[in-house]
Order: C-alpha cells, then structure tokens, then sequence
C-alpha cells in the first residue's frame, strides 16, 4: 500500500534542495566574473540574472528549515533525482540567453548533457560562443561529474547524507564519512587541475602558439571536460582542433583519471598497488584491449586509414574517449559515421560498457561487467561440473570477496536496464528516419553518457528526440535507482493514502 | 616533524605517484594501441 508523503517530507525535501541550489549559484560566480574581466556584458547580465533567481530559490527554501535534521532515504533520493533535473534547468538560463540556441530546450538540453557528464551538444556557432558562456559549459561538467549533490555535501553536515551520496550513483567510501570522502574527492580534482590545467596551457602557450589568455581559456575547459569525462569542447572540431599528438596524450591522461574510481585513487595515493588485483580493473584492461582490437579491425577494413600510425593513433583515441565515457573527438562527426562493421561495434561496446564504478564516467560501469561474467560461467560451470561441485564465489576487490545472490541480481538488473534504455533510445532513432548504426550509437552515446556523435545530435534533430535523450542522459548516470524512487514518489502523491 | 606534517607529506607524494601510474597505463595502452595497429595493418 502507497502511503501519501506528510507536509513535513515535501518541505524537508524542498529545504534539502534549496540547499544544494546553493551550489550552483556559488559555480556561476566564476563565468561571472571572467564575463565582467572580459568586459562582455551580456554575459554578465545573464550570469546574473541565473544567479539571482537560483539564489532567490535557495533563500525561499529557508523557512522550511527543519527542527532537527534529519533525512532517511526515501527523502534523500528524491532529492538527487529532482536536483539532476532542477540544476540544469537553471544552468540552462545563461545558455539560452547566449543567442547560440534555438530555443530552451536546446539550452536545457546541453545543460542536461553537461551536469550528466555526456557531452552531446545542440548549441550553434560554438566557434563564436562567448568565452564565459564556453567556461560555464564546461564548469556545467565539473559540477556533474563531482556530482551536484557531492559538491553541496562537503559543506553539509548531519544524519542521512548518505542517502544523498549514494543517490548520486556512488556506492564507494573511501574514507569513514561521506564528507570526509566528498572532501578527499574535491582534493584528488584540484591536485589533477593543478596538473591539467598547466600541462595544456603550456601545450597551447608554448606548442600550439596561442597566447595565454586564450590558453589558460582552453586549459580550463578542456581539463573540466576530460577529468570529469564530460567531452564539451570549446571549438566544434573538439580536440581534431588542435592537431597535437602531446595534447591528446596529457588529455588521455586526464580522460583514464576520470575513469578511475575515487577508491583506486585513494588506494593509488596511499601507495597500494594491490588494485592491479581487483577484479574492475582487470575487466576494464580486457574490455578495452578486446574493444581496440576489434575497433582496428573494422577501421582497417574501411581503408580510411592508409598506414598503421594514423590508424592507431584514431583507433586508439577515439576507443579510450568511448570506454572512459568522454566523448572527446579526433575525427569529425561526418567521419565517425564512417567508421562501420566492427569499427561501429567495437566503439557502441566500449560506450555502453563506460569507466569504473564510483568514477566520472557512465555506462555499465566496470565492476558489474566483471560480476556479470562472472555469474556466467558459474552459472555454465555448474551445468557442466557433476551435481554437488563447489564453485567459487569469490573475487578480489581491495580485498577478499564474496557475490552473494543479492548482489548478483542487483548487478544483472542494472545491465539489463542499461541495455532496455540503449535499445530504446534506439528504437526512438530508428522511428525518426534515422539509419540502425547511426540510431544504436546515439543512443548508446545518451544513455552512457559519452557524448560521441555520428551526427544525428544537433540544433535541426526532432523535439522528441531530444527529451527521449535528455531522459537517457539523466536515467544512465542517476543508474536508474534514483529515477524509480521519484517515480514511486510521485506516484505516492497523487495515488496514496493519508 | 608533526604527524599532520608527515601525513600532508604522504599525501603529496602519493598524489605524484598517483599521477605517474596513470601516466604510465596511458602510455602503455598507447604502445599498445600502436602495435595493434601495426599487426593488423600486417595481417590485412
């Protein structure tokens, strides 16, 4: 029976996400302020404008203040899935004010893309996109991939945020508390800027000739895009912009980071190299191994690469900005098209598959790739072995471990979704016109998050589409939990009892 | 040396391994990447 929420719920729901509005109108201050530097004065009117009303919806949440504080973890969860959908409404403002989008949707559709680490993009004339406008894409990325609730609980304190953290798709603590883990998180971000964001300004300042305004420009939003795998670029050629073979190696470098669970770099940070032994890790160097493989395959029987550097150096960086769930791009969309047989597969595989567990990136994650096929051949080695043989459930990840039956359903039922929401996406294309290949990529470049486009995502695609992929964006990185529970919630308010 | 100093430390030098291992896996899946290319360039 469904129990309709008390009065009490929607404020502490309300008051909760009031909080975490907070955030974002502190993030705003940053293009803000580049915006007023850069003497752009729209900009600055628009920034304002978002700030003003996100701070004005934070403040009216105030008097909803609980007497004491307290969150299980039905409120928690609500409050990840609506804030996923309320940050980007409100990061959208400045986008569509920026009169580089054909309407709001357009905008809230690129915000959406950014918060959820994807990358795909609507917006025109990215070329000539204000520079704090281009800033605020990226910072978009970098506050969705830390992730929106996480940022606002290094600041929170009290009971049931950890409701609020898992909510998020994050099931790992590295450290005792989860504000002590969302602080270790902020402090691994700002040691990889430190060396992101100096590695591609010296590349832009000192390689490529630009000069260091423009480059600290190109830093900033290339780092916020590759650590966070989020993919926007600043031009529309992404990285084939800037034709460098040293600046696609230090972003490979930040795109592997941003596929690294927080809990290999803690263990990396306190010198354990035991990961090597974890069962996420080997799965993610055997699916990207057998995904490049394949993918050089394909492209090689294309011909589109004539000799071996090119095609590794394509194969290669467009396979790890796939797996990693980035989205960045060395090939434009047009060529990408091009690129079928088991090149197609070989890339739709490593998207859909995505980074680790508890990371930046999206997809099916790692962890349950390897717990996946596990159960697979425990389930075939005991059709094969002599009844009553005993077979090994364990496997080592940071340490002994053991798949229990509950834990081998809940990761089947989360692949299962992944693919339902790949093969939607799909279907949607496929209903629009579009070709099978080019509709199953989209689609699993949506619902993974990735961000890599044969050219079906831009300003002229139909409305429809572009909420059915708004939804992929949000479902695949909330990892459908959060996305059930509003459901269920809403569900509760109109047909529940008192 | 205080124990909060030597744990900052610790960090610090952690945080540079950290950074130096994924150097290294790139450029191992990199070296990788290219000696795929090239068998299979060979083979086809």
């Amino acid at each position: 029976m469904l129990f309709r929420p008390a009065p009490e719920d929607l404020k502490l729901i309300a008051f909760q996400l009031g909080r975490i509005l907070y955030v974002v109108a502190i993030a705003g201050l940053i293009p803000l302020i580049l915006a007023a530097l850069n003497e752009d004065w729209h900009s600055v009117s628009t920034f304002m404008f978002m700030i003003g009303i996100t701070g004005i919806l934070s403040l009216s949440s105030e008097p909803w203040r609980p007497r004491e504080f307290r969150l299980d973890w039905h409120h928690g969860i609500v409050v990840v899935a609506l804030a996923w959908l309320i940050v980007p409404a409100l990061g959208a403002i400045p986008l569509a004010l920026s009169r580089h989008y054909g309407s709001f949707l357009d905008a809230y559709f690129d915000a959406m893309s950014g918060v959820t680490t994807t990358g795909l993009a609507v917006v025109q004339d990215l070329d000539h996109l204000a520079p704090a406008v281009n800033v605020w894409r990226s910072a978009l990325q970098f506050l969705g991939g830390q992730g929106i609730v996480l940022a606002a609980l290094t600041f929170l304190a009290g009971s049931g945020v950890l409701a609020l953290y898992q909510g998020e798709a994050r099931d790992e603590r590295v450290l005792p508390s989860v504000t002590s883990t969302a602080r270790f998180i902020w402090t691994v971000s700002l040691v990889h800027a430190a060396f992101g964001v100096t590695a591609l300004w010296a590349i832009c300042y000192l390689v490529l000739g630009f000069d260091p305004i423009r480059s600290v420009l190109h830093a900033l939003t290339i780092f916020m895009a590759a650590f966070d795998t989020g993919g926007f670029a600043p031009m529309s050629t992404s990285l084939g912009y800037y034709h460098s073979l040293t600046f696609e190696a230090v972003t490979s470098v930040l795109m592997v980071a941003g596929a690294l669970s927080f809990g290999v770099h803690y263990a990396l940070w306190r010198g354990r190299r035991a990961i090597l032994k974890n069962l996420e890790t080997r799965t993610i160097l055997a699916t990207f191994g057998l995904t490049m493989v394949v993918t050089m395959f394909g492209l090689a029987a294309t011909g589109l690469y004539t000799n071996w550097l090119g095609l590794g150096r394509q194969g290669f960086f467009q396979i790890l900005s796939a797996h990693t769930g980035t989205g960045f791009a060395t090939v434009p969309s047009v060529d990408l098209g091009l690129w079928t047989g088991l090149a197609f597969a070989g890339m739709v595989v490593a998207m859909g598959l995505g980074g680790m567990g508890s990371s930046t990136a999206g997809g099916v994650k790692a962890i349950r790739v390897g717990l996946t096929t596990k159960g697979f051949v425990n389930t075939i080695r005991a059709a094969l072995l002599p009844e009553g043989s005993v077979i090994s459930n364990r496997f080592w990840q940071n340490g002994p471990r053991t798949m229990h039956g509950d834990m081998a359903r809940s990761v089947m039922t989360i692949t299962i979704l992944y693919v339902g929401l790949y093969v939607v996406g799909a279907i949607a294309g496929i209903a629009f016109g579009y070709p099978l290949e080019h509709a199953l990529f989209e689609s699993v470049s949506a619902g993974a998050n990735v961000g890599l486009s044969v050219g079906i995502t831009d300003a002229s695609m139909p409305t429809l589409l572009k909420w059915i992929y708004i939804a992929q964006m949000w479902a695949g990185r909330l990892e459908f939990i959060a996305v059930f529970a509003l459901g269920g919630f809403i569900l509760s308010l109109v047909r529940g009892r008192s | 040396m205080t124990d909060r100093s030597r744990r900052l430390l610790q960090y610090a030098v952690g945080a540079v391994e950290g950074i130096v291992f994924e150097v290294v896996i790139v450029i191992a899946l990199g070296l990788a990447g290219l000696i795929v290319a090239l068998a299979v360039t060979w083979i086809l």
